[in-house]
């Protein structure tokens, strides 16, 4: 879908397997968004425990109205759940456009999985995956499906890099092998490293959208080819 | 069946890529697992049973024949009273099923089988009722509804249509059942076609039902549905 329809929501999925920081992501980037004046919902499958709903609320609250956040259970099929039969996260997108019609972005948080998740083109309009160091830095080169088609590669926990032996260089290199020299970044979620240069493509992605010149256009992998550039390790971006 | 059209139109609603949402729900299922009161195939099948002879034939599947009633006679400019009807259906399903997440599911499912429909048969009902459930303040959408009015539009008989609805509700059921851990594939395939007779009769009860005086009643599951919702683990939307 290109550009923004009846709802102006710009629909960023964000997948990544268990524990990269998906939901680390998600609760460092709505802050820095809401207080840059962006209108945020979110909606979470990585949500099993009471537990799980209760801390995205807590972590967010003073931040997003808890009504802001909503979770919808997979019945164990985080894949169908965002690609096959997206129904309930459509359902619940529908019952948010409805509740906060002037958002600006709307985040989709895969349920955990391994790299193959990817987000159906109709229920998201722009796709995240995040991994992290601690995975191991052969992850790039395992080329799971959602790893290499994502819009952006999140490698997460940069500053565990030195306890578990992960090259950075390696998966920096290796990250735009695979994807075809699509674009990859840097975090630190914890110490908040790296979220800038990640707000400024999200915000570039969404401008391309609302121009209906992003996702789906024709000639998006030229598109692509042309914008594909490392973000270095300490999350340093530059745009041409 | 006879007409081939009306076949390839049934495998394909039925087909587990239609996107229905319907895999989120385990019907209670969860909760009558985690409580120990479902741990094996037996139990399950009684939980099968109930289902279909207590709650789908007595609400879901009366309102699903009734729905496809009013789809079946024509295209979206016939009968100008099949809107208030249709919602009228909707709003008895809204007031009788108790359990909150029992509504909410039937409702989020039926809401996207509505859009679904729409895009694929534009010039039917279902199209009508879809853009009117759409409208603040619209009837809720609830499966049954869409499910008749979806079937009708891409014209499976009536009965088929109750048939397949019960036979996806069994599907479901059981598929929720393997992914808890509670049953293997094979036996999951033999309780299948174990609930074939069950499903027949669910229909034949279904069709003597009057929409307009609905007494489904499955204490248990309504129970088990209502404690999913403060239950400390929940894998599935109901």
């Amino acid at each position: 879908m290109t550009g923004p329809g009846a709802w102006g929501a710009f629909r960023v999925g964000i997948g990544g397997p268990v524990g990269s920081g998906k939901t680390a992501l998600i609760e460092a980037l709505v802050p820095r968004l809401v207080a840059a004046g962006a209108d945020v919902v979110v909606v979470t499958n990585d949500i099993v425990t009471r537990e799980d709903e209760l801390h995205v609320k807590r972590t967010l609250a003073g931040v997003l109205d808890p009504n802001r956040v909503v979770g919808v259970q997979t019945g164990t099929c985080p894949h169908a759940a965002v690609r096959e039969d997206p129904s309930m996260n459509l359902a619940v997108l529908d019952e948010l456009a409805a509740r906060y019609p002037a958002a600006d972005y709307a985040f989709v948080e895969s349920g955990g999985d391994n790299l193959t998740l990817t987000f159906s083109p109709e229920l998201v309009d722009h796709a995240l995956f995040v991994i992290d160091v601690a995975g191991g830095d052969k992850v790039p080169r395992k080329r799971g499906i959602g790893l290499i088609r994502a819009d952006l590669l999140v490698i997460n926990k940069t500053d565990l890099a030195p306890y578990v032996g992960a090259d950075l260089d390696v998966m920096a290199r290796e990250g735009l092998e695979v994807r075809g020299g699509r674009p990859l970044a840097f975090t630190d979620c914890r110490h908040g490293d790296g979220l800038d240069a990640l707000l400024d493509h999200l915000r570039g992605a969404r401008e391309a959208w609302v121009a209906g010149t992003g996702r789906d256009a024709p000639g998006r992998d030229a598109a692509d080819a042309q914008h594909g550039h490392a973000h270095g390790p300490d999350g340093s971006h530059r745009h041409p | 069946m006879a007409d081939d059209a009306a076949l390839l139109a049934l495998l394909q609603l039925t087909d587990s890529g239609f996107p229905s949402g319907a895999y989120t729900l385990s019907h209670g299922l969860e909760t009558l697992v985690a409580e120990g009161w479902v741990t094996g195939p037996d139990a399950l099948g009684e939980v099968i049973a109930t289902l279909l002879l207590e709650r789908a034939a007595e609400a879901d599947l009366p309102v699903l024949l009734a729905a496809h009633r009013l789809g079946a006679t024509g295209s979206a400019s016939a009968d100008p009273g099949a809107i208030d009807r249709l919602a009228a259906l909707d709003r008895t399903l809204e007031t009788i099923k108790l359990a909150r997440e029992e509504r909410e599911g039937s409702r989020r499912v039926g809401r996207r089988l509505l859009v679904e429909a729409a895009r694929l048969v534009p010039g039917a009902l279902v199209t009508r009722y879809a853009a009117v459930v759409r409208a603040a303040g619209s009837p809720p959408g609830h499966a049954a509804v869409a499910q008749g009015l979806a079937y009708a539009a891409v014209g499976v008989p009536a009965r088929t249509a109750a048939l397949a609805a019960g036979a996806a509700l069994t599907s479901g059921t059981v598929t929720a059942a393997m992914r808890l851990g509670r049953i293997g594939h094979g036996e999951a395939q033999r309780l299948l076609l174990a609930a074939h007779p069950t499903i027949i009769a669910a229909v034949d009860r279904a069709e003597t039902r009057d929409p307009a005086d609905l007494r489904p009643s499955a204490p248990m599951l309504d129970v088990a549905l209502a404690r999913h919702e403060r239950a400390d683990v929940r894998t599935f939307a109901s």
